[in-house]
């Protein structure tokens, strides 16, 4: 369900968190609903314990995760409104960089060759 | 390490199993292609007897080669050496299974005998093998999984194993052998307590050493692999130096000539002479490694009888081959020395003196039984076939002429008597058995009959004298007649010459007794205390003399203590070879000891030390000596 | 993070020659307990050597070395403390799978029999099957079990995961990480495709000419090292530390950059794009 690319220049634990926002942004994760713990996350993507402990510590802090009656890591109610504001957030940005090319001489054949190198993955 | 040796144990038990069944296998075997009248019992036990003398041997290699060069496997490094035991305790406890199997075997095949060596069966080789048996399967086993892990191969470890073993014990055998049925020269009890350890504790510390240097990669420094070969190489390095030593020693002992090893007869009712006696002024002396025999007298001249030869050169490896020489000699009125010699060469009869030296003047035969007479002429007598032949000296051109005596030996002696005794050196008895008639004198002796042979003179200050026993009931008495004519009562005991009496070479006569001390209340007997019965040259006896401190204090035998010569107030004797004893008389407790060198004590009643007018001749170990009677030593030769 | 900082290994000076070759060669090294550390080497770098040392199986020449608070001396008490996985496990052919773990259970000292079991089953490895019998993936489950049934502090991996396939190694490295989980556990891995190590990995250590050169962290090799086609006449560039050539074909080549600082110094103009861990391993090793 969270995919996890080691070869990718953004930190793992990053790339964990933003799993989960997607999740809970696809509305595949609801509020509620337990994480896997540490452990099963890690063996399942072959990853480094310590790294998923971040990665969860830092969603708890934000709020996207919180403690209930002795159980950890579930999605809490701000999940939602906190994924999507970092969608949204993040598309605002992409939106206010393109217009800024744009607006400094970038046509959008430029923006499209970007698109594509990132599909093949070259950035 | 119980765990460990249990896991070889599994490692091995293919091999183990294959040992085993065919052993047990050879048994039926054994029963069926043995002759028909072969008992069951002995078949076995000669199967078994093979098994342990060749099977084992070769088993115990086979386990143990494979399972040294299978610790030098990379295999044993991934499965063995990972495991959080010290490399080397992997290694004690691979040798330790193959010795706990090979034990096995051993001891199946010693049950399957019934624990008990089928020593009829075995040969002398045989027995003198399995007296190192165990020493020798425990060195193949711990050799041959040192060498094959060193080697990394089982068939090179075990065949340096093998020849290892024989180099070490193969020297050990012979050795033994050779000191059991020769002399000691080597200190053998030590030296083999020496090889044991060093096989057994050299080669496991030789396994530590090698442990390091090819488990453990240590720096294999010159140092630590020539330490290991060394340790490995000492116990063979020992023990062929040991035969090596043996051989150079051997060559350079001296022995005495023992008179009756193959001149068996001592004379009896004749006079004749024995070595040592008649020529008191030298003495015949042996080189068993060369066989050389020569006369040497006080002054340290020599004379050359038999010149031996070298030894083959198979001497440095098996033990030497020794040259037993034997002697007897007879002086005539003429001074010519008569020797009859077994040598090397066969036997032979020499003559000559000190100053022209020793020929061979006649070929002896085979017989056993020669001796000199002396008499108006010297002879020999002979038995053969049970008849007497005489020879009379010197011998002709063509040799000796034998002539045959008539009758048994009682005759005969009394018909040689008759022909060749010098007057008056032999006296008989008349038919009354009471009468001693000899020439021209007679002399009538009390009480009865004891013994009616001829009986022979001695020659004391005041003339030829006889001693006679006579027997009163049971009890004894031995007379002195004299050459005045009169019979007197010496000694309360049976005495007769040469039965129980021995002469000294300064002519006294004497005679030793036998007297158990016993202990206390409960009769058992503590010790034996040699009384001697003197009879001096100026006719004075002494009766009674006793011995027992001297034994206590030089640690001998009643056995080895004999007279050498009285004079007025002093008696010497010898001990056991080993010291000159000089004691007075009338008080034997105050004596005077000397110390001998040390000579070889051989096998047949020769004797090292030789009484002659001066003092003692001694034939040492490494030289001829002489001392003076006042303990003085010299080195003749 | 659970960092103590306590060094469960400190390796100084290290040198060992066979003969006439130096193999390891003035060798420092230090590890944490709860590190995962990579050692990258060439075939015949000193690799296995390094790890025959640390586990007590060879002497070294010169050096020190503390490993779990002991240092070395033939007893072979540390390889009762380190979970080994060697590069070519063996067992005696004739024992049964139980059996190897039977005799384990009687040699090392904190031997946990039910967890062996559990790990076989869990790993689907017959306990009555013949050692001797086992394919290559399960003489590595094997192999695994034997090193993590003593639960050690340490685990040392030779190669764990050469060639298997992919469900083994599947289960290997989730062995791995469920050990980590556990706790307290620190791993030094050697592996020819550390690629696939790459979300364990704390640091990668370059085993070289028998010393160990550098460690990277791995965050650094995954977000600090970049691809960069240049063209040769027109961008200038100097090959050195942090800065290697990748390969060239005409007139065009590919440099591997590490670090951002070092971005700096090429004149650019360049391609500018991610290297994936594989691909930084090789120019790592390639120098």
């Amino acid at each position: 369900m969270i995919k996890i690319d080691i070869n990718s220049q953004t930190p793992i634990y990053e790339q964990i968190k933003t799993g989960f926002k997607g999740l809970v942004r696809k509305e595949l994760m609801l509020p509620g609903d337990a994480a896997p713990s540490i452990r099963t996350l890690a063996e399942q993507l072959k990853l480094n314990p310590n790294t998923v402990a971040r990665a969860y510590r830092e969603l708890t802090a934000e709020g996207f995760f919180r403690s209930k009656r002795g159980e950890e890591n579930i999605v809490s109610p701000l999940a939602k409104a906190l994924a999507d504001s970092d969608t949204k957030n993040l598309k605002t940005r992409v939106l206010e960089a393109v217009k800024d090319g744009l607006k400094n001489g970038l046509t959008l054949d430029d923006i499209e060759e970007i698109i594509n190198k990132i599909k093949r993955g070259a950035l | 390490m119980k765990t460990l040796i249990m896991l070889q144990l599994r490692k091995n038990s293919v091999s183990f199993r294959t040992l085993i069944t065919a052993m047990l296998a050879s048994i039926p075997l054994a029963l069926l292609i043995k002759s028909g009248h072969m008992p069951s019992r002995e078949a076995v036990n000669l199967a078994m007897f093979y098994w342990l003398l060749a099977g084992i041997p070769l088993g115990a290699l086979a386990l143990a080669g494979s399972s040294g060069a299978g610790a030098a496997k990379e295999t044993a490094f991934n499965t063995e050496q990972i495991l959080p035991v010290p490399q080397y305790t992997l290694l004690l406890s691979s040798l330790a299974a193959v010795l706990l199997q090979v034990a096995a075997l051993i001891l199946a095949a010693y049950a399957i005998m019934g624990f008990a060596l089928p020593l009829a069966e075995m040969s002398f080789e045989h027995t003198q093998v399995y007296r190192f048996y165990l020493f020798s399967m425990a060195y193949l086993v711990l050799y041959g999984f040192t060498l094959s892990y060193a080697f990394k191969n089982g068939m090179a470890g075990a065949g340096l194993a093998a020849a290892a073993a024989a180099a070490t014990v193969v020297p050990l055998v012979t050795m033994s052998v050779f000191q059991e049925f020769s002399f000691k020269i080597l200190p053998l009890i030590q030296l083999k307590l020496f090889i044991c350890a060093s096989a057994l504790a050299g080669g496991a510390a030789a396994l530590k050493i090698l442990s390091g240097t090819s488990d453990r990669q240590e720096n294999k420094s010159a140092g630590k692999l020539f330490a290991a070969a060394l340790l490995l190489a000492a116990p063979a390095l020992t023990t062929l130096a040991s035969l090596a030593v043996l051989n150079i020693e051997v060559r350079k002992i001296m022995t005495p000539v023992p008179s009756n090893w193959f001149f068996p007869n001592e004379e009896k009712y004749l006079p004749g002479s024995s070595a040592g006696k008649e020529a008191p002024g030298a003495v015949l002396v042996q080189k068993p490694f060369s066989g050389e025999v020569f006369m040497i007298d006080e002054s340290g001249r020599r004379a050359v009888i038999d010149p031996g030869t070298t030894s083959s050169e198979w001497g440095y490896i098996l033990f030497p081959n020794l040259k037993r020489a034997s002697a007897k000699r007879l002086t005539d009125d003429s001074g010519t020395t008569w020797i009859l010699y077994s040598g090397s060469d066969g036997r032979e009869l020499f003559g000559g003196n000190m100053d022209d030296g020793f020929k061979p003047r006649a070929k002896l035969g085979q017989t056993w039984s020669m001796h000199f007479i002396s008499g108006k002429v010297p002879g020999i007598l002979d038995e053969r076939e049970g008849s007497h032949y005489y020879a009379a000296l010197p011998p002709q051109k063509d040799g000796l002429k034998w002539e045959k005596i008539p009758g048994q030996t009682a005759e005969a002696y009394g018909y040689i008597a008759a022909r060749y005794a010098r007057k008056g050196e032999t006296a008989v008895f008349e038919k009354d058995m009471r009468t001693l008639v000899s020439g021209g004198k007679h002399w009538t002796l009390p009480d009865a009959r004891a013994t009616g042979a001829s009986v022979r003179g001695i020659k004391l200050n005041d003339g030829i004298n006889f001693l006679v026993p006579r027997k009163n009931g049971d009890r004894y008495t031995t007379y002195l007649c004299r050459p005045d004519g009169k019979v007197s009562a010496l000694w309360p005991h049976y005495f007769q010459l040469p039965g129980n009496l021995s002469t000294t070479p300064d002519g006294t006569v004497y005679g030793t007794l036998l007297t158990p001390v016993v202990s206390g209340e409960d009769l058992r007997v503590k010790s034996i205390d040699p009384e001697f019965y003197i009879l001096k040259k100026d006719g004075e006896t002494i009766s009674g003399v006793r011995t027992g401190r001297i034994l206590e204090k030089t640690g001998l035998n009643y056995e080895d203590i004999s007279l050498l010569r009285a004079d007025d107030s002093c008696l010497w004797f010898n001990a056991g070879d080993k010291y000159l004893v000089k004691a007075r008389i009338g008080n034997t407790e105050d004596f005077t000891l000397w110390p001998l060198p040390p000579s070889i004590k051989g096998r047949s009643y020769s004797v090292a030390v030789s009484a002659s007018a001066n003092g003692i001749f001694i034939v040492a170990k490494e030289g001829v000596y002489f001392m003076n009677w006042e303990g003085g030593l010299k080195k003749l030769f | 993070m659970n960092t103590t900082n306590e060094a469960i290994l400190t390796v100084k000076g290290l040198s060992k020659t066979f003969g006439a070759r130096s193999v390891i060669n003035d060798l420092d090294l230090d590890v944490s307990r709860g590190e995962v550390v990579g050692i990258l080497g060439r075939n015949g770098s000193g690799k296995s050597t390094l790890f025959k040392i640390l586990l007590d199986l060879i002497a070294a020449d010169r050096g020190g070395v503390r490993v779990l608070g002991r240092s070395p001396d033939g007893s072979g008490k540390l390889r009762g403390l380190i979970g080994y996985v060697p590069e070519k496990p063996a067992f005696h052919t004739f024992m049964r799978v139980e059996e190897v773990l039977e005799l384990r259970s009687r040699l090392f000292p904190r031997w946990d029999m039910a967890k062996a079991l559990a790990l076989c089953k869990r790993l689907e490895l017959d306990i009555n099957a013949k050692a001797g019998s086992l394919s290559k993936g399960n003489t590595a489950k094997l192999a695994w079990v034997a090193a993590v049934a003593h639960n050690p502090e340490l685990l040392l991996l030779d190669e764990p995961t050469s060639g298997l396939d992919y469900l083994v190694r599947d289960h290997i490295l989730t062995g791995l990480v469920s050990e980590l989980a556990e706790g307290g556990k620190t791993i030094l891995i050697s592996n020819h495709r550390m690629g696939e190590m790459g979300g364990l990995l704390d640091r990668v250590c370059l085993l070289k000419e028998g010393r160990i050169d550098a460690g990277y962290s791995a965050d650094f090799l995954k977000t600090e090292v970049f691809r960069i086609s240049v063209r040769l006449e027109k961008d200038k560039f100097r090959e050195g530390p942090g800065i290697k050539l990748l390969s060239r074909s005409g007139s065009l080549a590919e440099l591997a950059v590490f670090g951002r600082e070092n971005m700096e110094k090429i004149k650019t103009g360049a391609e500018i794009s991610a290297m994936d861990l594989d691909t930084v391993f090789k120019a790592l090793l390639g120098e």
